[in-house]
Formats: structure tokens, C-alpha cells, sequence
């Protein structure tokens, strides 16, 4: 593993930001951290980044405690993050200049060829820089050492879609040789990315899983009725986002297959004119998820 | 890699590092310019001033170079990049020291220099100061500087430690019901800003590992509140503890040993109080005896008590109430053996008043300082250029005025605490009466930071009374052949004695009856 999260928990005085973490990331994968503003995401990563410290439970990060993440380990791990604080006063060569030393790996041609692919100015202070800018700077600082673990957290939010595309572009030439964990909202420009997600809420885990068996297990699915349709007043927990509009029944399927669907689907709401299904989408599926804990919440 | 870290600072910095040092060198260039008169006048405020702006700027230099890798906070890239806390740590040390700590050093080293000292003495005083200012302004600096973001936190930070050790030492006057901090301009202030020294040190030894390696704020700046807080906790000790601590600092105790202090009616009343006195003096004739030749004794402080005939305590409180040292103990002997002199004591006039007709019980404690002379020099009167072991490069000449010898003399480190000087006319022997110019400090290590590792000293030798009421045996018609007698003294102990007069009436030795009779 080269992530690994055992029951960590981080308080801020009276907060609980995260509350029993655990996942655990695959070498190789492209690792998605989803869930709402606050969940715990940025906190999970500074954990990791041992940047503060999990006040119980440990983590391990390419195989090190990350209490005890060290000049070592941050040799082999990019980060890219949207509050990234660069020193505004040096310039993007002069920065990229003090950078290279410290990584034994730093690999100048890909150095060269980032700046170049990414237009960033080299006599410019970074201060100067705009936030996608900033951001690409982030990126081809996080990148010319070619790590094992890459770390971007909300790499994406403020982006217009032109430098998003860039950016994206890049990471994707770059996925398969590293592993990458990614915070992000951005759930459509990252879906063909993602090897595997976690679903954090409240500072929780609520599951974790190869984005291949998530969308195997669930469908979209559209019951077509032959009177009007209306919400069951009480659904299978798998069904997940439960809506009615005319004659038809919407709501996705956690435990989907396709051999008693029919059956499932009739022993809830009666016998179906027609029944559909499709894949969902990565962003359905946090939306979908989004929702569920949100009436749980409630 | 700290060197690395170095070069980036550098290149950031540059531009404060070089406004920094010309300041340094310019300041060591003003004092030295000033020479052995502070002359000008005019540009004696401009040094001082910038003498302290040197400080600012220096701290502004650490608060910037530590603040180009902020340690508080979680999102400064810094964070996510191989960089070796330690390198981070010595990067900024070493940084601090040839930036602001080499450019002090060679500028006082110039100026020692420059002043004729050799560059062995100047060397130790330009070290002993560099050493001083990075242990206990340069280390704390750094150490708010780590606990901080910006510069603007940083000032705000130290104002807000100087606004609470100013109230709570102002809080601590009011619950004395007005009296200053017991060693408030006394031989023991020393204490107050050592007590600073060390709590500011340790916080700093605290704070910046801590903060370097662990990046624990929170607990950095709990720690730099609590010395703040205990700062001002020293002016609430008491005299007689501290004092105390100042015996046993005692160079050699032996001296004071068999010294006594008696009340000496048989020397009469004090003929020499001015008319002016007020009508709440008491000259009280004492005797202090058994005194080494060539010493003075300073009052420290002395409480005086006076008991009714019935035994109630009719009044308790210090025999001054002047901050420091006045003429209010006039003891000092060339010959040894005793001196006999009259203490002036002043009273609250209600109590005076009250108590001045009755027979009454007085206790005096006393807390002094023997000084015993360190070195005799002589130097012409008008004109004079000499260079003395321990009091430095001397010069003399005569004031505006005409009524006065100046004499200045430059020195590295420190100024001395107390000197004695004397006209002398060696061709007809005469002599005038010797002055001491003490000021007592009792710090039991050499301590100089301000201006520069050089310091200026001076004294005003009278020899002509423009009012006429007073003659000089040496006057302004001797002075081509007179000489100044030079005397250097240092503290040899600390002791404390008690006198206790059974009985005595105040009014006797009231000044002002005593001004009314030598007018008569």
C-alpha cells in the first residue's frame, strides 16, 4: 500500500474534523477522496502530507508513519493544492532553481518540457501569477521529480476549463507512473482518471472501492408504470435517490443485477411497463451518495 | 543544504542586509565622530536615536529572514518539500549571524580600533557585545519571529509584551501605594534586566526547536506569554531578598567585615546644608568606622524607624525619598580608619511635625556598598591626552563657561561605575576636594550593548564658583600646571548594619537650624 489509513482521528478544539478514518490506496491507482465541503478531505491530506499530526490512530504513507514523514519521503511525493502558498517574491525559474536540489530524482528535461507545455513565464514572480497559473507553477514543481505519489487536493476548483484541460491532459500522460490521490469536485474531468474512490463524511469513510466494481454494482434505473408513478413511502435501502415523475420511477441501484431486477423492482412498486437501466456517471453517484447521507442527516 | 537555503534568502534579502550593515558602520562612524565630548550637541540625540533605530532594524532583518519560510499555518509550500528542518533552522541561524552579527562585530571592531585600542581589547569588548546582543535580543527576536507571520505581527506582538510588563509594574507601584520597584535606580536594577535576559533566552531555547521541529504555535506562543507575564514578577520581591543575593556576590566581603556605623553627637550639627532645606531634614551625625583607605561607601537604601516612648511605632519608611543616589550618605575616606559625616534624612513633614519636639527611638537598617579604588591616574588639567588602564582614552579642556575642567574619556565596554576626581597643583601641593560621580550598577558580568561596544564617559571638574560664594584652592590661575587626579572605583562588598539610638529628638539636628546658625 502506498496509503494507508488506520482509525485516524484529528481534532481542532472542539471539532472532531476527522473521526475514525480509514482507507487504503493501492500503488499504481489514481485514488479519488470525494465528499462535501468539510467532510475531511484537505484535513486527510495534511495528515498524510504530516504537515499536522492525527491526534489518535495512525497513517502510513509509503510505508512511513506520517508523523515521521520526513525530507525522505517528501523527496517522492508531489503535492498540488489550491491553497498552495508559493513565496510570491521569486520568480518561476528562480523557484523551480531553489527546488531542484532537494530531489535527487529531479529530472531536467522534464523540467523543461513542463514549463514549456505549461506557458509559464520564467521571469515572472509568482505573485504575479494568476490562480490557474499558480496552479500549472504548483503542478510543474510537483511533477519533473517524477513521484510515487502524487497528492492534489481540490487541484481543479476555480480553473477555467481551458487550463483544467491542461491540467488534465498532463496528469493523464502522467497516471501511469505514479500513484495519485485526488481530492476534487470535479468528479467529471477526473472520472476517466480514477482507478478508485472513497466517500468521506463528517470525517468518516462511508465506503471505499474500484470505481470498476462501483459502477458494475450500480445502474441508473428508469420504471416506466402504466399508472402515475409515486415515491414508495418506503424503499430498499439500495435504492438510492428515489424520484417519481409521471409515470415513471427513477432511483439508482447500489446492488444492481441483472437477473432479479424485475423481480425487486415488482415486489416495490408492482409490475413495471418497461424497465431501463444505465451506467451512472461518477458524478451521479456522489450526487447520489451526496443525497442519501444528506436524508440520513436529516 | 543549508548553504542553499542561504542563497535563496540572500537573494531576497539583500537590499535590508546591505541597508542594515552601512547602518551598523555609520553608527560606529557617529560615536566615533563624536569623540571625547559628544560634540556637537545636536548630534548627540541623532546618535542615540539611531543607536536604538539599529536595534529595529536588526529585528526587522531576523523577522524577515525567518518569516521568508513561515512556520505557522498549514498550507506554505515549504511544507511539502524535502527540506531538512535543521538545514531550515542553521540556514536561518547562520543567516542571522553573518548578516546582523559579523557587520556589528567588524563595525565595533573598527571603532575600537579607530580609538587606539588594541585590537585584542577591542576584539574581546566587539565579542562580549556580539555575544550579549544574539543570546538575548537576536534569539528572542527569531524566536517571535517563528511564532508569527508577518512583520506587523511581530510589532504588534512586542508592543503587546511591553504594554503588560508596563502595566503590571505599574500595577505593582500602586499596590505599594505609589513607591517605585524596590531596585528601581539602585547598584541592583542589574537584576530586573538580566531576570528578562534569562527568561527571554530560555523561551527562546524553548520556542525555536520547538517551533523548527515540531510546529507547535500554539505551545510557542503560550511559552512566550508566560515569560512576558513573569517579566515584571521580579519588581515584586523584596529589597532585603534581593539584596541578599547581592551579598553573596560580594567580591571580597572580608573588607566590609569590621566597619560600624554609630551616632556621633559630639560632631554637632551639620553646618554645611544649604539655606534652602526644607524644614523635614534631619542631618544626623553619624561615624562609620574601621574603613580601608582609598574607598567610598555607597547607601544602597536605609529604612529608618522612629518608636515612641511607649513603644508604638510612630513612623517606618526609607531615609530618602529620592530615586538613586544623592549626597544623602557622604562617606568616602583616602586615609581609612573613620568618617565622620551627618546622614540627611527626610521626613513626611506630618510626621516631622508631630514628632520633632519628642524624645523618640531611632532604627536605621542600612544596605551598603564599599568601593575601593581600582586605579589612580593623572592627567593636565587643560589639554590633557592619555590613555589609562581601565578608564580608556582620556582628553581634558576648559568649558564655555570658563568655570569647569571637562574631562571625557572613551572606553571599550562598559563606563566605569564610579569614579573620583581631584584638581591637584603639584608645584604648591594645594588641592581641591576630591568629587566622586558614582553611578552604581552591580552587574556580576561585563554588560555593554548600547551604543556600540565603545562607551563615552564624562565629568565637569569646577574650579572657579561663577557665584563667588565659593574659592578653590587650585583655581583658574593654576590650571596650566594642575593636573586631574584620576580615581577609578569598583564595589568590594555588600553589607548591611543596623544603628539604633536609644533616644534622640529630631529637632536637634534639624538642617534647617543647623543653615539658621551657620548664617549666624
Amino acid at each position: 500500500m502506498i496509503v494507508q489509513v488506520d482509525n485516524v482521528w484529528k481534532r481542532f478544539g472542539r471539532l472532531d474534523a476527522l473521526r475514525g478514518l480509514s482507507f487504503s490506496v493501492h500503488e499504481g491507482s489514481v485514488f479519488a477522496l470525494l465528499g462535501a465541503n468539510g467532510a475531511g478531505k484537505t484535513t486527510t491530506i495534511k495528515v498524510l502530507m504530516n504537515i499536522v499530526e492525527p491526534t489518535i490512530g495512525d497513517a502510513t504513507v509509503l510505508g512511513v508513519n506520517t508523523r515521521d514523514v520526513s525530507h525522505r519521503e517528501l523527496a517522492q511525493i508531489g503535492f498540488v493544492s489550491e491553497n498552495q502558498e508559493m513565496p510570491g517574491r521569486m520568480t518561476v525559474s528562480s523557484y523551480i532553481d531553489y527546488l531542484r536540489p532537494f530531489y535527487p530524482s529531479w529530472d531536467r528535461a522534464l523540467e523543461a518540457d513542463l514549463l514549456d507545455e505549461l506557458g509559464l513565464p520564467p521571469d515572472r514572480r509568482i505573485k504575479d501569477l494568476s490562480h490557474g497559473m499558480r496552479l500549472k507553477m504548483a503542478l510543474a514543481c510537483a511533477l519533473p521529480f517524477r513521484p510515487k505519489l502524487l497528492v492534489l487536493d481540490e487541484p481543479f476548483s476555480g480553473l477555467d476549463p481551458l487550463v483544467r484541460d491542461e491540467l488534465l491532459e498532463r496528469l493523464a500522460r502522467h497516471a501511469g507512473e505514479m500513484t495519485i490521490l485526488v481530492s476534487s469536485h470535479e468528479l467529471a474531468e477526473i472520472e476517466h482518471l480514477t482507478t478508485h474512490i472513497a466517500f468521506l463524511d463528517r470525517g468518516k469513510v462511508l465506503f471505499q472501492e474500484a470505481l470498476g466494481d462501483l459502477r458494475a454494482r450500480l445502474r441508473q434505473v428508469r420504471v416506466t408504470l402504466d399508472a402515475e408513478a409515486r415515491a414508495p413511502a418506503t424503499t430498499p435501502k439500495e435504492w438510492l435517490d428515489v424520484r417519481a415523475a409521471g409515470k415513471v420511477l427513477s432511483f439508482v441501484d447500489t446492488r444492481f443485477s441483472e437477473r432479479d431486477l424485475s423481480a425487486r423492482v415488482a415486489a416495490v412498486v408492482g409490475n413495471a411497463r418497461q424497465i431501463e437501466t444505465q451506467p451512472v456517471a461518477l458524478r451521479a453517484i456522489y450526487t447520489a451518495l451526496a443525497r442519501a447521507v444528506r436524508d440520513e442527516k436529516a | 543544504m543549508i548553504w542553499h537555503i542561504f542563497g535563496k534568502d540572500w537573494r531576497h534579502l539583500w537590499l535590508l542586509v546591505a541597508v542594515v550593515t552601512i547602518a551598523q558602520v555609520a553608527n560606529a562612524a557617529l560615536w566615533f565622530a563624536l569623540g571625547h565630548f559628544k560634540e556637537p550637541q545636536g548630534l548627540v540625540i541623532v546618535a542615540e536615536v539611531f543607536s536604538v533605530g539599529i536595534f529595529v532594524a536588526i529585528a526587522a532583518l531576523i523577522t524577515t529572514t525567518v518569516q521568508l519560510d513561515v512556520l505557522p499555518g498549514v498550507s506554505q509550500d515549504w511544507l511539502v518539500r524535502p527540506i531538512r528542518r535543521r538545514d531550515l533552522l542553521c540556514a536561518k541561524l547562520l543567516f542571522v549571524l553573518i548578516t546582523a552579527h559579523v557587520p556589528m562585530l567588524l563595525a565595533d571592531l573598527a571603532h575600537g580600533t579607530a580609538a587606539g585600542f588594541p585590537l585584542r581589547e577591542s576584539l574581546t569588548a566587539a565579542l562580549s557585545r556580539n555575544a550579549q546582543i544574539l543570546l538575548f535580543f537576536s534569539l528572542p527576536v527569531l524566536a517571535i519571529a517563528a511564532v508569527t507571520r508577518t512583520l506587523v505581527q511581530v510589532a504588534a506582538g512586542m508592543l503587546a509584551m511591553w504594554l503588560t510588563v508596563t502595566v503590571v509594574i505599574i500595577a505593582g507601584v500602586l499596590l505599594r501605594g505609589g513607591a517605585a520597584p524596590p531596585f528601581a535606580a539602585t547598584g541592583l536594577q542589574w537584576m530586573t534586566p538580566a531576570f528578562w535576559s534569562l527568561l527571554a533566552l530560555s523561551a527562546a531555547a524553548s520556542i525555536i526547536p520547538m517551533q523548527y521541529f515540531r510546529r507547535l504555535t500554539i505551545r510557542g506562543r503560550c511559552i512566550a506569554v508566560g515569560a512576558v507575564v513573569l517579566a515584571p514578577m521580579l519588581s515584586f520581591a523584596t529589597w532585603a531578598s534581593a539584596f541578599s543575593v547581592q551579598q553573596r556576590l560580594s567580591v571580597d566581603p572580608a573588607i566590609a567585615e569590621p566597619i560600624t556605623i554609630a551616632f556621633d553627637p559630639s560632631l554637632g550639627r551639620s553646618v554645611a546644608e544649604p539655606a534652602s532645606t526644607s524644614a523635614d531634614v534631619v542631618l544626623l551625625p553619624i561615624r562609620v568606622s574601621a574603613l580601608v583607605p582609598e574607598s567610598i561607601v555607597m547607601n544602597d537604601r536605609s529604612n529608618v524607624r522612629l518608636v515612641g516612648r511607649d513603644g508604638t511605632t510612630l513612623f517606618t519608611g526609607r531615609t530618602t525619598t529620592k530615586l538613586g543616589y544623592g549626597d544623602d550618605f557622604p562617606v568616602g575616606t583616602t586615609q581609612g580608619g573613620e568618617v565622620r559625616t551627618h546622614q540627611r534624612i527626610v521626613f513626611p513633614e506630618r510626621v516631622y511635625e508631630r514628632v520633632r519636639n519628642q524624645l523618640v527611638r531611632m532604627e536605621i537598617e542600612y544596605s551598603l556598598t564599599i568601593f575601593h579604588i581600582a586605579a589612580t591616574n593623572t592627567i593636565s588639567a587643560v589639554n590633557g591626552n592619555e590613555r589609562f588602564t581601565g578608564l580608556g582614552w582620556c582628553k581634558t579642556k576648559i568649558d564655555e563657561d570658563g568655570d569647569d575642567i571637562e574631562l571625557g574619556c572613551i572606553k571599550t565596554g562598559g563606563a566605569p561605575m564610579c569614579v573620583g576626581v581631584a584638581l591637584v597643583n603639584p608645584a604648591s601641593g594645594k588641592r581641591n576636594p576630591e568629587s566622586h560621580y558614582c553611578a552604581p550598577d552591580y552587574t556580576p558580568y561585563p554588560t555593554h550593548v548600547y551604543p556600540d561596544s565603545t562607551s563615552l564617559f564624562g565629568v565637569d571638574i569646577e574650579f572657579r564658583d561663577l557665584r563667588g560664594l565659593v574659592t578653590y584652592p587650585v583655581d583658574g590661575s593654576q590650571l596650566a600646571d594642575a593636573r586631574v587626579i584620576l580615581s577609578s572605583y569598583l564595589p568590594a562588598a555588600h553589607f548591611t548594619r543596623r544603628l539604633v539610638i536609644p533616644e534622640v529628638r529630631l529637632g536637634d539636628w534639624a538642617a534647617v537650624a543647623a543653615a539658621d546658625e551657620a548664617q549666624r
